[in-house]
């Protein structure tokens, strides 16, 4: 009971004194009555119970205190504070403006999360019901799925999932009028545009019987962005006859504007039916195989039911389809995750979590700063306050009033902030680098970022504005008023002291993570990848809509291969099915490897890339034992193979790797050759298996060309092209770039993170700066009486400079001592997403720990010799 | 009457209908409507002020003579009781209360 009418007494304090009274006693009744009743109960937890119902008196009295506000005496306090708000502009400007910095770049980093986060895909509805739905194994759990499997889940209608569908992206060569361009679009289910809930805004979606049978139905909605570019938003489009990858289709529908499909932040632009698979995409039809795993299936939650419930029942179908189909889905279960965990998401919320916890430091020192700022005039308006107090104001009143003051400059800071934000949201587009597939982000504010600014916006009025008010309405009337100078030294002076240290110890765990991700980011590019290649150029080929079938085909690679290394200033050219950092997952397969015994539940996972000749002496990845491929790899060639160094190692531990046999789904082949360890996927990664086919045994209708030029790709490129167009004219070269386009894929990340916390840190520094300058400057002028009389006294300019600055070198060396602990902290908590760089780097900690000291130095300096050099008499004079 | 225009939320609805019920203080409501302090209190208030709700405090004496403090009672008014009828034809979930229409609390 004690505990609880402790809590009353507290929670009284906030109930406007003319309900307190009645508040109490209310309350005293209630309990009472309920303590005797739990005692009637013989309840064992009777002071817990008591203690738990009495929490009920802070929503009570805060209730209280809200309906107490009444509007007109809110409409008063704001008509003063506006009054305040322009009739000194400069101070409002400057705190409008360090408030809409803060929650300006909140806001844009809010946007770019949240995107990420809640709404990856634009235009589809309830995405927060969608789940990703992967494969899995003992080992891995990132599956795709067969077109059979998803047949039989779909059919099997799991509880708790409302409806399944299925896509595979895809490039295609589009050809309408006369040139053919290289778009992206995606085979789905017919039941797409239903499950996300798109209604096509021309034509029509498909049918439910244009999923059933394969090769009939060659129509495709295309999406509002395509129907603009390339047919002029012409109505007439639909019913028009396109051909993509060669093959003729008719235009059904145009999408609504926004919709780019079902892959987060690419940009697809055309839509056809899974059963024409055959038609668009190479080798047999995939729609018949239950091994051949190859498609993306999202599932939308049941009304009502929850995402545990989808899973639940995801998870019975799975071990149905394995019971009924063994040979293909032995061990095989289901993952089912919210669309943020699958693709990008995953990638990029790691990086945004951490700018998140940073840009949110930036609105911490912009509070604090303001917070100064507001001090600093309320010791203008001590007077007015004291005067306030004196003739009746409640201290409340006083408090609610200054309150609204900051409020009124927050939403000022609030609007201007969202408007920049708006603007700088589709900044994360510069970063983006040319990668072979669309990436893009959707640029805007969404309801989500609006209200998130909002809440920021109030939430920093009451973290700038409610120290300073208390302070200033604290009840020492008599002696405000009879007061004329104050020394600077007191306890206002100590706050304003203390909000800087905090400013300069935030600022510099900003400048140390930005310290730490630049130097990441350049690590990154000295970084060894495994490969020379560095001048040189990438081109994308694709000879299925060339008309070429797999006889033919691998002979044209052959003669590419040889053409473009003929060209002048070409060192060598070869061909690959993935390109190493490109931070896709690329292909990858379980294999059995003769002579070694897996231990119990390992599956030996080799992702596996298929080149050409060349290969390894274009990209300049040594071969450390064996060869090479070369021309004796024919087709009907004994079937080989080459391994990386960790595979090697791992599976050949004591003994030669070359001339060992690797079996898997299609037959087994011979080692030939060991390759020297490299980075595949991202450049942070563990070491690897990676395993090699060639080509010519293991042929891929798209390849990507790899070009090693002698001095500047730029200058080679109209040969090879021209190479090219001699070997087949109709035989276009897609996503050109150069390999130092396809490097800043790699580094992307650490791009996008060291040029924000740059820039944040230089945002804290600045601020950090301003705030010093302005307390430095406040307290030598608070004791300029005292300066010139030490002055007067004999003192000498030097002695004076160290007075003021002795003060000031506490302030910052608390703020570096404190900023460093907490640097260290947030350097760990970084650690993972840093390259070659540890959270605790050395370089990073004292530079920026000397740099800031500098600045500090600089900002102290200037008004501390301005008030040394104050002649005595005017010094004595001033006040 | 403006107050009666605006639809209840479900919680607000409960309230009013365990003291149109007969529960007349916090303590009961609460047991009533299953709701929790944090809850019955600050929409107490909100329903007194919107006119829907109507407090006393109970006689010191009686309390006194059962040995422990006066409690603060709240009645349903008027307009409360329409508001209570117009909110039992959304929330199906809330049993009719016989006399209620009439504005008898």
């Amino acid at each position: 009971m004690r505990a609880a009418l402790g809590l009353l007494a507290v929670a009284a304090a906030l109930v406007p004194s003319s309900r307190r009274k009645e508040f109490v006693n209310q309350w005293r009744a209630e309990l009472a009555h309920y303590a005797l009743w739990l005692e009637r109960q013989h309840e064992p937890r009777a002071p817990l119970r008591l203690l738990a119902r009495a929490t009920g008196v802070v929503p009570h009295a805060a209730q209280l205190r809200l309906l107490h506000w009444s509007p007109r005496m809110l409409g008063q306090d704001l008509k003063f504070a506006w009054r305040l708000f322009v009739r000194r502009p400069a101070f409002t400007g400057v705190a409008v403006l360090i408030l809409a910095l803060g929650i300006g770049a909140n806001t844009t980093i809010f946007s770019w999360t949240q995107r990420v986060l809640f709404a990856p895909l634009q235009g589809v509805q309830r995405q927060d019901r969608l789940l990703a739905v992967n494969g899995t194994t003992r080992t891995r759990d990132n599956l795709s799925t067969s077109y059979p499997n998803f047949v039989d889940l779909k059919a099997a209608r799991p509880d708790g999932v409302a409806d399944l569908m299925a896509f595979r992206i895809l490039a295609m060569n589009m050809k309408a009028d006369d040139e053919p361009v290289r778009v992206f679009g995606q085979l789905v289910t017919p039941n797409f545009f239903e499950f996300l809930g798109v209604t096509p805004v021309l034509g029509r979606g498909f049918r439910a019987e244009e999923g059933t049978t394969p090769g009939r139905d060659p129509v495709a909605v295309i999406s509002d962005d395509l129907w603009r570019r390339h047919f002029g938003a012409d109505p007439a489009a639909i019913g028009r006859t396109v051909s993509f990858n060669g093959q003729p289709f008719t235009i059904v529908g145009v999408a609504p504007p926004g919709f780019h499909g079902s892959s987060a932040a690419l940009r697809l632009d055309v839509f056809v039916p899974m059963t024409m698979q055959p038609a668009v995409m190479t080798g047999s039809s995939r729609l018949t195989q239950r091994g051949n795993s190859w498609l993306e299936v999202y599932a939308r939650i049941a009304e009502g039911r929850t995402a545990a419930d989808a899973r639940a029942g995801l998870a019975v179908v799975a071990k149905q389809l394995e019971l009924a189909y063994p040979d293909n889905n032995k061990d095989r279960g289901i993952r089912a995750a919210p669309l943020w965990r699958a693709g990008a998401g995953s990638l990029l919320l790691p990086v945004f979590g951490i700018l998140m916890a940073m840009v949110g430091l930036v609105l911490l020192i912009a509070c604090a700063n303001v917070a100064g700022l507001l001090l600093v005039r309320a010791a203008g308006r001590q007077r007015e306050i004291a005067v306030r107090l004196a003739v009746g104001a409640s201290r409340g009143r006083v408090v609610r009033q200054l309150l609204v003051e900051s409020l009124l400059l927050s939403a000022a800071g609030c609007a201007a902030g969202v408007v920049a934000a708006n603007w700088a949201s589709g900044l994360l587009n510069l970063f983006v680098p040319r990668t072979p597939f669309p990436v893009a982000f959707d640029a805007g504010l969404d309801a989500r970022s609006l209200l998130f600014a909002m809440v920021l916006s109030a939430a920093a009025a009451v973290l700038a504005g409610l120290v300073p008010a208390l302070r200033a309405s604290r009840p020492d009337v008599g002696a405000t008023l009879k007061e004329t100078a104050s020394t600077g030294t007191g306890p206002r002076g100590r706050l304003r002291q203390t909000l800087v240290a905090a400013q300069v110890a935030l600022s510099l765990v900003l400048l140390v993570a930005a310290s730490l991700f630049a130097r990441s980011f350049t690590r990154a590019g000295d970084m060894d990848p495994g490969f020379t290649l560095r001048d040189g150029i990438l081109a994308a080929v694709d000879l299925l809509p060339a008309g070429y079938d797999e006889a033919r085909g691998a002979v044209l690679f052959d003669r590419l291969v040889d053409r473009v290394s003929a060209v002048p200033g070409v060192v060598s050219a070869s061909v690959a099915r993935t390109v190493p950092l490109d931070l896709s997952s690329g292909s990858d397969m379980t294999v059995s490897i003769d002579g070694y015994t897996s231990r119990d539940g390992e599956d030996v996972n080799a992702p596996y890339n298929q080149v050409g000749r060349g290969y390894f002496e274009t990209m300049g990845v040594a071969i450390v034992s064996g060869r090479s491929f070369d021309q004796r790899d024919r087709p009907e060639a004994a079937r080989v193979a080459i391994v990386n160094e960790t595979m090697a190692r791992r599976y050949w531990a004591g003994r030669d790797a070359v001339g060992g046999t690797i079996r898997f789904g299609s037959g087994a082949v011979t080692i030939i050759g060991v390759a020297k360890d490299g980075k595949y996927q991202r450049l942070n990664e563990a070491p690897r298996n990676q395993l090699y086919l060639p080509v010519a045994q293991s042929y891929r209708p798209d390849m990507v060309l790899h070009v090693r030029t002698a001095g500047s790709p730029a200058a080679v490129l109209p040969s090879v092209r021209e190479a090219v167009r001699a070997l087949d004219p109709n035989l276009p070269l897609f996503d050109v770039r150069t390999i130092e386009d396809h490097l800043s894929i790699s580094t992307f990340l650490s791009r996008i993170a060291a040029s924000m916390l740059a820039l944040f840190g230089a945002l804290g520094l600045l601020l950090a700066a301003v705030g010093l300058y302005g307390v430095v400057g406040f307290n030598a002028a608070q004791r300029s009486r005292e300066i010139g009389l030490r002055v007067a006294l004999g003192a000498e300019r030097r002695q004076v400079l160290t007075l003021i600055l002795r003060d000031a070198a506490l302030v910052v060396g608390g703020g570096l001592a404190a900023g460093l602990a907490l640097a260290f902290a947030a350097g760990r908590l970084v650690a993972s997403q840093l390259t070659g760089v540890s959270g605790a780097d050395p370089v990073s900690f004292v530079g920026t720990a000397v740099l800031l000291a500098a600045v500090a130095a600089a900002a102290c300096l200037v008004p501390a010799w301005r008030a040394a050099s104050l002649s005595p008499l005017a010094a004595l004079r001033r006040d | 009457m403006l107050a009666s225009n605006i639809a209840l939320s479900y919680g607000a609805a409960a309230i009013l209908h365990a003291v149109a019920s007969g529960h007349r203080f916090g303590f009961d409501i609460m047991e009533a409507t299953g709701l929790t302090s944090g809850t019955v209190y600050p929409a107490l208030e909100r329903l007194e002020s919107r006119g829907l709700l109507k407090s006393r405090w109970e006689d010191e004496a009686a309390a006194h003579a059962e040995g422990r403090p006066a409690r603060r009672y709240f009645t349903l008014t008027a307009p409360g009781a329409t508001a209570l009828t117009a909110a039992l034809e959304r929330y199906k979930a809330l049993r009719p209360i016989p006399g209620l229409a009439t504005g008898t609390s």
